[in-house]
């Protein structure tokens, strides 16, 4: 008998999906299968747990318990930027190749940082923040209407100040 | 309930009077009893200072902690600090460690426990844990501590892990006996042999109360490493008691040595507090820790692989005379890792539903691998959905006759004790779950 409050009771899964749609049941069978857990339930919970994210690619974490699984979004620096483009929700089956050259403002950068920093390895929440511009940059929006890349240089040289915490 | 005015004219006493006369009925606070007077002594001597748990008898579920402040989510609901954690480094450090140090065999973390467990009930008085140990029960209601009659009564699974429960503690038994004997050369224990009653109790409190904490330093070279070291007995938290209802953490924290809980379920002000010990099922809860929970949310019902195949061997049989190839539909769901065939409140296992649907395909379309994609989670073909639910429809029956039959023949026992209610409550849960499943169908 293991003792009370035994942390490997559960199991963690973690998966890439689509938010907001159900993916195909046969790329979660093998994952998840095995556990006990029926594919379908999972990827009609895994839908309605990520309703926020609709058409976005995100990292899940499934929490099972004794054939219960728990959906939680794991937040990753790209979904976040992308999801604070506000961009119109679009059916990714006929839009390829889509380009992100929103715009978004300095502070939603420091949100994300905010979110993203127990995550981070960085020191400082300056260097998170410049962790996620660094990911603005690949994903190919710009901050205050500057490319991502001069906001890092105005941070090093002073120009810009990141509160502490 | 309905108040007519002529009643209310009569229970003019107020809100406050009805409120304290339920908080009568439901629980009867104990904490002015002795021992807990002394418990509640020796932990504020020892750093616990301000909590807001008292114990109390409460109707359903025995002693507990009522709270007199209401907790909220996020709220700590107490800490324990780590001078009063019983863990195999306290044993270590105490006068059992030569013992330890120079016994040949190694005993595992929980048997190393139990040895300092006996060590200091031997003490009385005397022992530094006296206060903890006089508030530890002196029985349980484990099925090791059942009459042979009250044993036959249980299902047959649970007679099974029982009867392996009890060669284990056997086997342990003998174990420390051995380690008393040594421990005599060292003028640590006097007196009689270690008793297997007195043995039985230590190993239930460790069992029954134990909590998971991972130890920072290495004992490991004295200790068994078969079981891993994850034992710790916290006083007084262990009185807390367990529903699946509710969310807790609970961890070591050492950023201020302590053992803490904190609660994610917000509680009332005068109710019982509860912890969460696992995702148990009754019957482990009943085999392990000795009780059972009203309508458990993690309460299954096994059903047999081997009944399974049989009803729908005869069900295949007649709709197709030619060979429908059963071996290879076996062989099919053990190469694919099935294994939990359970029904549970929420309907048959996923496990089982596909168990049934391979083995109730069409052969033609078994010989052409259709059931690779019912294991991969897609739609079954209707004409095997009809057959498969028919034959589970049937599977559940016989299961449902049969827990009907075990509950009334448990009714009809004369004496009726707490441990045969127990068993009673399990069949009883049984044919819910069952008939549940079956309206579902």
């Amino acid at each position: 008998m293991p003792p009370k409050f035994d942390p490997n009771a559960i199991t963690i899964v973690y998966l890439r999906a689509v938010g907001g749609e159900v993916g195909a049941t046969s790329a979660l069978a093998p994952k998840i299968g095995p556990l006990g857990l029926s594919p379908k339930k999972v990827g009609d919970d895994i839908a309605k747990g990520t309703q926020d994210w609709k058409g976005l690619k995100i990292t899940v974490k499934l929490t099972i318990q004794n054939r219960q699984a728990k959906v939680s979004v794991v937040p990753s620096a790209s979904s976040l930027i992308i999801k604070a483009l506000k961009e119109a929700p679009r059916d990714r089956k006929k839009v390829k190749h889509v380009q992100h050259n929103g715009n978004i403002t300095m502070d939603d950068i420091i949100n994300i940082a905010r979110e993203m920093r127990e995550r981070s390895m960085a020191r400082k929440l300056e260097g998170t923040v410049k962790e996620i511009l660094g990911t603005a940059q690949s994903v190919g929006c710009t901050v205050d209407k500057e490319p991502p890349h001069d906001i890092i240089d105005k941070i090093n040289e002073g120009e810009i100040e990141i509160p502490e915490e | 309930m309905a108040a007519t005015p002529h009643g209310q004219a009569q229970n003019c006493k107020g809100r406050r009077y009805r409120r304290k006369q339920r908080k009568l009925v439901n629980s009867e606070n104990i904490s002015h009893e002795r021992k807990h007077i002394e418990l509640q002594q020796w932990l504020s001597q020892n750093g616990v200072k301000y909590h807001h748990l008292r114990p109390a008898n409460f109707k359903t579920t025995g002693r507990g902690l009522m709270t007199v402040k209401a907790y909220k989510d996020g709220d700590v609901i107490i800490s324990i600090p780590k001078k009063l954690l019983i863990t195999t480094q306290v044993a270590l450090e105490s006068e059992l460690k030569d013992v330890i140090v120079r016994f040949p065999k190694k005993l595992t973390a929980r048997l190393i426990i139990c040895a300092f467990l006996i060590i200091e009930k031997m003490k009385g008085s005397s022992s530094f844990w006296a206060p903890y140990i006089r508030c530890l029960p002196e029985s349980f209601d484990t099925p090791a501590y059942f009459t042979e009659e009250e044993l036959s009564l249980l299902p047959d699974s649970l007679q099974v892990k029982s009867k392996e429960q009890r060669v284990k503690i056997q086997q342990e038994f003998r174990k420390l006996k051995q380690f008393f004997r040594f421990a005599k050369e060292f003028n640590i224990c006097k007196g009689e042999e270690l008793s297997l009653s007195f043995f039985k109790w230590a190993w239930f409190v460790v069992n029954t109360r134990s909590l998971y904490m991972e130890e920072s330093y290495s004992a490991g070279r004295y200790l068994d490493p078969s079981e891993k070291d994850v034992y710790v007995l916290a006083p007084f938290l262990d009185l807390l008691n367990h529903s699946p209802e509710v969310d807790v953490t609970g961890a070591y924290n050492p950023s201020n040595d302590c053992y803490e809980i904190s609660t994610v379920t917000p509680f009332h002000r005068y109710d019982q507090v509860f912890i969460y010990y696992g995702p148990h099922d009754n019957k482990t809860l009943l085999l392990d820790y000795g009780f059972v929970v009203p309508s458990n949310p993690h309460s299954v019902v096994q059903i047999s692989l081997d009944d399974v195949v049989k009803m729908s061997a005869g069900h295949m049989e007649s709709t197709f005379p030619e060979d429908y190839a059963i071996e290879e539909r076996q062989k099919v769901i053990t190469e694919n890792h099935l294994w939990d065939f359970s029904c549970s409140l929420n309907g048959l296992s996923w496990h089982l539903a596909i168990c049934l649907d391979i083995l109730c395909l069409d052969p033609n379309q078994f010989g052409r691998e259709e059931w690779k994609s019912i294991v991969a989670g897609h739609e079954t073909p209707d004409n095997c959905k009809d057959r498969s639910t028919r034959v589970a429809k049937n599977v559940l029956k016989q299961y449902l006759e049969e827990t009907s039959k075990k509950c009334q023949e448990i009714s009809a026992v004369g004496h009726q004790t707490d441990h045969i209610l127990m068993v009673l409550q399990l069949f009883h849960e049984e044919e819910e779950i069952l008939t549940n499943c079956l309206s579902k169908l």
